[in-house]
């Protein structure tokens, strides 16, 4: 059967476009421009060569308190009954937090660089319980989606439609360890992400998992640019 | 449905939530990296430092890790993490290496550490693109391994040499669906020897008059890479238009790609 192990979330920024430039003297002269009265005069050119690299800024939360985030809240999660979790929610296994992501984005608006959203998922989930069976491989689990981004332009253009996430609960897909993109979203140069509201339920189809308890580490959200 | 004749299977997100009492913990967990991305161009056994600054924006203390990692963009464009060395000859990551890789920031506080590629003397001296980088990562200090955290990428280009750059526009059309927005679908080929970092531009025409000024994300396109590029047109009104693509790759000319969408 598959279980629904839970929602989390996250709310990061992203912000800024620092530039760093490098001034390199290329050459120098003791000759004076005309009408500068001096005994002698250096003078230098100098090359520059500017990088305007995109900044990451990111929160994670939303904005209130909230207990740590378990999968499943503050209960463990317990194989009871279940089958297609969306529909049989039971309480202990219903987080009592349900938080959402917001983001606000930006990338550089130099040549080529793209930004991203995208979950880093660990690649096993192992037990530590002495004497426990052992490890679930993350491709036990499943995720779905669903939200939506709200792209924006501040530098002007046109205002981009949001961007709806509709890999719902009807479609989880598999996770897969390491990062998973199927909830992520790229921005164009320039774009950022004003808002954001993305929930996340995990899965996990336990015929073939023994009883024990499992520890699940590893997850992250992360912004890139590329 | 019940499960019958079975035991109790517990799955917990942390161990220590089964052990411990929670108390509430505020969530904000913020940080600040800078530069995400570094283009260097150095010959075979040279090396350059870079500073990388990290900065706590939080209220709390947070731990800071930074991993080494390959990574690479995929036929969809969407950005993938690897083990280091996955991208075989082409992986730079093992010759980066940071004055720190794990710290603590207070609140408000902000460090500044240096990233170093030593390029390797056993590299070909032939011109060639390479890239690596970090995942650098931050969390509550007392959050359990089993909190959600954040992270922001550190990404490095190293061309050795004057790698050639070439993009390919293999074919570009627009589907209309019944029921699903009519969509540019774009194939390109990186057929160069560089990576190729892309500005995109889409022009959507009718009669003359430019109906849609879209700005699509295309990341980085790497040597022998082919990329599919979906962008949805979404709000067309029934028509027929001309609709333009534009890519600029770094290379000595810019792809224009122009088709015909009717729109029923």
């Amino acid at each position: 059967m598959i279980k629904r192990l839970g929602m989390f979330a996250a709310a990061f920024a992203m912000a800024a476009l620092p530039a760093f430039a490098v001034f390199t003297p290329v050459a120098a002269s003791a000759a004076c421009p005309s009408g500068v009265t001096a005994t002698s005069c250096a003078t230098a050119n100098f090359s520059i060569s500017a990088t305007i690299a995109p900044t990451a800024t990111l929160t994670f939360g939303s904005g209130g308190t909230f207990t740590q985030y378990t999968w499943g809240g503050t209960t463990p999660i317990t194989d009871i009954s279940t089958q297609f979790l969306a529909a049989d929610n039971d309480s202990v296994n219903t987080p009592t937090i349900a938080p959402t992501i917001n983001a606000t984005l930006r990338t550089s608006a130099a040549s080529g660089s793209t930004g991203a959203i995208f979950f880093v998922t660990p690649t096993t989930t192992t037990t530590t319980v002495p004497g426990a069976h052992g490890s679930i491989p993350i491709g036990a689990f499943s995720y779905g989606c669903s939200g939506t981004y709200q792209p924006s332009t501040p530098a002007g253009g046109s205002a981009p439609s949001p961007v709806t996430i509709t890999n719902t609960t009807a479609s989880p897909v598999a996770v897969v360890g390491g990062s998973n993109t199927g909830c992520g979203l790229s921005f164009g140069a320039g774009q950022s992400i004003a808002s954001s509201a993305i929930q996340l339920n995990m899965y996990l189809d336990d015929r073939s998992v023994p009883a024990d308890t499992y520890t699940l580490s590893g997850f992250e959200v992360v912004v890139s640019a590329s | 449905m019940k499960v019958s004749g079975r035991a109790w299977i517990w799955i917990a997100a942390a161990l220590p939530s089964l052990l411990l009492p929670m108390a509430p913990v505020r969530a904000d967990v913020s940080m600040t990296v800078q530069p995400l991305v570094t283009e260097m161009n150095l010959a075979p056994g040279s090396s350059q430092r870079i500073q990388l600054i990290v900065r706590n924006n939080s209220a709390d203390a947070e731990r800071i890790v930074a991993r080494r990692t390959d990574w690479r963009t995929l036929s969809d464009g969407s950005t993938t993490l690897e083990k280091v060395g996955a991208e075989r000859g082409h992986s730079i990551t093992r010759a980066l290496s940071l004055s720190s890789y794990q710290f603590l920031l207070e609140p408000g506080e902000r460090r500044a550490i240096t990233m170093t590629l030593d390029v390797p003397r056993t590299l070909p001296a032939d011109s060639a693109s390479y890239w690596g980088g970090f995942l650098v990562s931050a969390a509550q200090k007392d959050a359990p391994p089993s909190a959600v955290g954040i992270g922001a990428t550190v990404f490095v280009y190293e061309n050795v040499g004057s790698p050639s750059k070439h993009l390919k526009l293999q074919s570009m059309r627009v589907f209309s669906g019944a029921h699903d927005a009519p969509t540019l679908v774009a194939r390109m080929r990186n057929d160069g020897q560089s990576y190729a970092r892309c500005r995109a531009h889409l022009l959507v025409e009718q009669s003359g008059r430019i109906i849609r000024d879209i700005v699509p994300s295309v990341s980085v396109i790497f040597p022998n890479a082919t990329r599919l590029l979906k962008q949805p047109l979404s709000q067309l009104p029934p028509g027929t238009y001309q609709v333009e693509l534009t890519l600029d790759y770094g290379g000595n000319s810019i792809i224009d790609g122009i088709t015909t969408a009717h729109i029923h």
